[in-house]
C-alpha cells in the first residue's frame, strides 16, 4: 500500500517537472511532426504543390518559399489566420481557405502552425 | 483591422471595376495584353501552343512527341467515321461539306439565341439524319473533332459577338463571370491558375496561360492515354479544385468556350493537340 | 408470466419508437442538406463531394449507424452552406480579377 502510494506520488512529480521541461518538447515534437505530415500529404496541406518548404521534394512556385517563419509572422494568430481564411487579408487570393472550408481540421491547422515555427 | 481594410479596398475595387463598361474587344485586348506582359518573350503567335510557349523544357519533350503524334490514329479514325454514309445514305458532308470548319465555331445562333460548338454541330448532324447522338467527352464525337480540326488547321480564330443581339452579349458576359468566379472546395477561379499562376509551378508541373488555351483542341493527354474534348477538360479543371463538374455541352460550358476563344482571336486553330 | 410479457412488449415499443425517433431526425437533416445542396447547385456552386457525402449518410444509416450517419449529413450541410457563400462573396468580387 505504502509503495504504490510512493510510486504514484513519484509519478506524480515525474510528470509536474516533466510539464516543466521535457514534456513540452515532447508535445511539441510530435505536433510538429503531425504538422510536416499534414503538410506534405496531397490529400492534406498539398502545400508542396505551391510553396517550396523544407526537405520536400518537387515543390512548386505558386507562393512564396516558406522560410523564417517565426522572424516573418512572430504573431501565431496571424499566422494561423493566414492558412484558416487568407481571403480576409486578401479577397483574390489564390491560396485555398484551408479552415473556412474545412479542407483542414482546426488540430491539423494548429499542428501546421507549430511545424511553420521550425522552418 | 487589416481584415476590415481588406473588404473594404475588395468592395471599393468591385465598384470601380463594375462602374466601367468594357466591350468583348476591350476585354480580349486587355487579356493578350497581360499574358504578353507576363511572357514578354513569347511571341504573340506562339500562345496557341498552350503551356509549351511558355516551358522551354517542356516544349522540347514536347516537339518529339510531334514527331510521331499520338493523336494521328484518332485523326485517322474521325476521317474514316467522316466518310461513311448514315444509314439514310446522307453523310457528314451534308452537314459539314468538306469538313474544315473549325474556324466557324463556337458560334451565336442568332435564332436558336444559344452558343454552337463543334461537338454540338456534329451530334445534330447525326440526329437530324436519324443516328444517334454520340456520347460528349472521347471516343469516335472526339475522333470526328480532331479529324475536322486537324484539316482545318491554320484557320484564324474569329469568334463573332453579333452586335445587334444583346442576347450574345449577355451568353459572353455569363461566360467570362464562370471564368473569373472562384468555386469548389479550394476555391480557385479558372483565372487563379491559368492568369494569375500562369506559367508557374504546380510541384513540377507549370500552368499554361490562357491565351490560346481554346485553340488546339481536342487533345491527346497521357493522362486519358486517349483523345478527349475541351468540355471533359473542363469537367476535370473544375472537380480538381472540388466543384461539381457542370454537364458537358450544357449551357454553361458552351458559354465558357464562347468567352475563352473569343480571348484567342486571331490565335491560329491548330488542333488536335497533346498534352501530357 | 403476463407481467413479463407484458413489460417487455413496453421495453419492444420502446425501442421501435426510438429508432423510428432517430430516423425521422436523420430524415430531415438529410432532406434539409440536400436542399441546401440545391440552392448551391442553382447558385452555380455545388462542391464536388457533397452529394456523395449525402449518398455515404443513406447507406451509414440504413446499417443502423446512426451517428456516423448524422455527422456525414452535417458535413454536407456546412459544405453546401460554405458553397452558398462562397457564390455570395463572388457574385461581387469576381469582376475585380478582370484584366483592365
Amino acid at each position: 500500500m505504502i509503495k504504490k502510494t510512493l510510486m504514484v506520488l513519484s509519478l506524480a512529480i515525474a510528470m509536474t517537472l516533466g510539464s516543466f521541461g521535457g514534456g513540452i518538447a515532447l508535445a511539441d515534437e510530435e505536433a510538429v511532426n503531425q504538422g510536416k505530415s499534414v503538410a506534405f500529404n496531397r490529400q492534406k496541406g498539398n502545400c508542396l504543390s505551391c510553396h517550396m518548404m523544407d526537405d520536400g521534394d518537387q515543390p512548386g512556385t505558386q507562393g512564396p518559399p516558406l522560410v523564417a517563419m517565426k522572424l516573418r509572422f512572430p504573431d501565431r494568430e496571424n499566422l494561423r489566420s493566414r492558412i484558416y481564411n487568407p481571403l480576409e487579408f486578401n479577397p483574390n487570393t489564390i491560396m485555398p481557405p484551408f479552415g473556412l472550408h474545412n479542407i483542414l481540421s482546426d488540430e491539423e491547422i494548429d499542428a501546421i502552425v507549430e511545424y511553420l515555427y521550425t522552418l | 483591422m487589416l481584415k476590415k481594410y481588406a473588404l473594404l479596398l475588395g468592395a471599393v475595387l468591385a465598384l470601380a471595376w463594375s462602374s466601367t463598361y468594357a466591350s468583348p474587344e476591350d476585354d480580349r485586348m486587355a487579356f493578350e495584353n497581360y499574358f504578353t506582359t507576363k511572357f514578354p518573350g513569347v511571341p504573340l503567335n506562339d500562345f496557341k501552343n498552350g503551356i509549351y510557349s511558355v516551358d522551354p523544357v517542356a516544349r522540347a519533350d514536347w516537339e518529339q512527341i510531334e514527331e510521331f503524334p499520338p493523336y494521328e490514329l484518332a485523326v485517322d479514325a474521325g476521317e474514316a467515321e467522316y466518310n461513311k454514309p448514315f444509314a439514310n445514305g446522307k453523310s457528314y458532308s451534308d452537314c459539314f461539306g468538306d469538313g474544315a470548319v473549325r474556324g466557324q465555331y463556337p458560334y451565336w445562333d442568332g435564332e436558336r439565341k444559344e452558343v454552337i460548338t463543334l461537338e454540338l454541330a456534329i451530334n445534330e448532324c447525326r440526329t437530324s439524319n436519324g443516328e444517334k447522338p454520340l456520347k460528349w467527352n472521347k471516343g469516335k464525337i472526339a475522333e470526328l473533332s480532331a479529324y475536322m480540326s486537324y484539316i482545318s488547321r491554320g484557320q484564324t480564330v474569329d469568334v463573332k459577338i453579333p452586335e445587334d443581339d444583346p442576347e450574345a452579349l449577355a451568353a459572353y458576359e455569363r461566360g467570362k463571370q464562370f471564368y473569373y468566379t472562384k468555386r469548389g472546395q479550394l476555391n480557385f477561379s479558372c483565372f487563379d491558375c491559368h492568369g494569375t499562376g500562369a506559367g508557374k509551378g504546380v510541384r513540377l508541373e507549370k500552368l499554361s496561360p490562357a491565351l490560346g488555351h481554346a485553340t488546339h483542341w481536342p487533345v491527346y493527354r497521357s493522362k486519358w492515354g486517349a483523345i478527349g474534348t475541351l468540355h471533359r477538360r473542363f469537367g476535370g479543371c473544375n472537380r480538381q479544385v472540388r466543384a461539381k463538374n457542370f454537364k458537358s455541352q450544357g449551357q454553361e460550358y458552351r458559354e465558357l468556350e464562347y468567352f475563352l476563344t473569343y480571348m484567342s482571336n486571331g490565335q491560329e486553330f491548330n488542333g488536335p493537340g497533346a498534352r501530357r | 408470466m403476463k407481467k413479463y410479457v407484458m413489460s417487455s412488449l413496453l421495453a419492444l415499443s420502446f425501442a421501435v419508437a426510438g429508432t423510428s425517433l432517430a430516423g425521422d431526425e436523420f430524415e430531415a437533416a438529410w432532406q434539409a442538406a440536400d436542399d441546401k445542396r440545391k440552392e448551391a447547385a442553382s447558385m452555380k456552386s455545388e462542391w464536388r463531394d457533397t452529394k456523395k457525402m449525402l449518398d455515404k449518410a443513406k447507406q451509414v444509416a440504413e446499417k443502423g449507424d446512426m451517428d456516423a450517419a448524422m455527422t456525414l449529413v452535417a458535413m454536407a450541410h456546412e459544405q453546401a452552406a460554405d458553397g452558398i457563400a462562397q457564390a455570395e462573396r463572388e457574385a461581387v468580387m469576381w469582376i475585380t480579377r478582370v484584366p483592365r
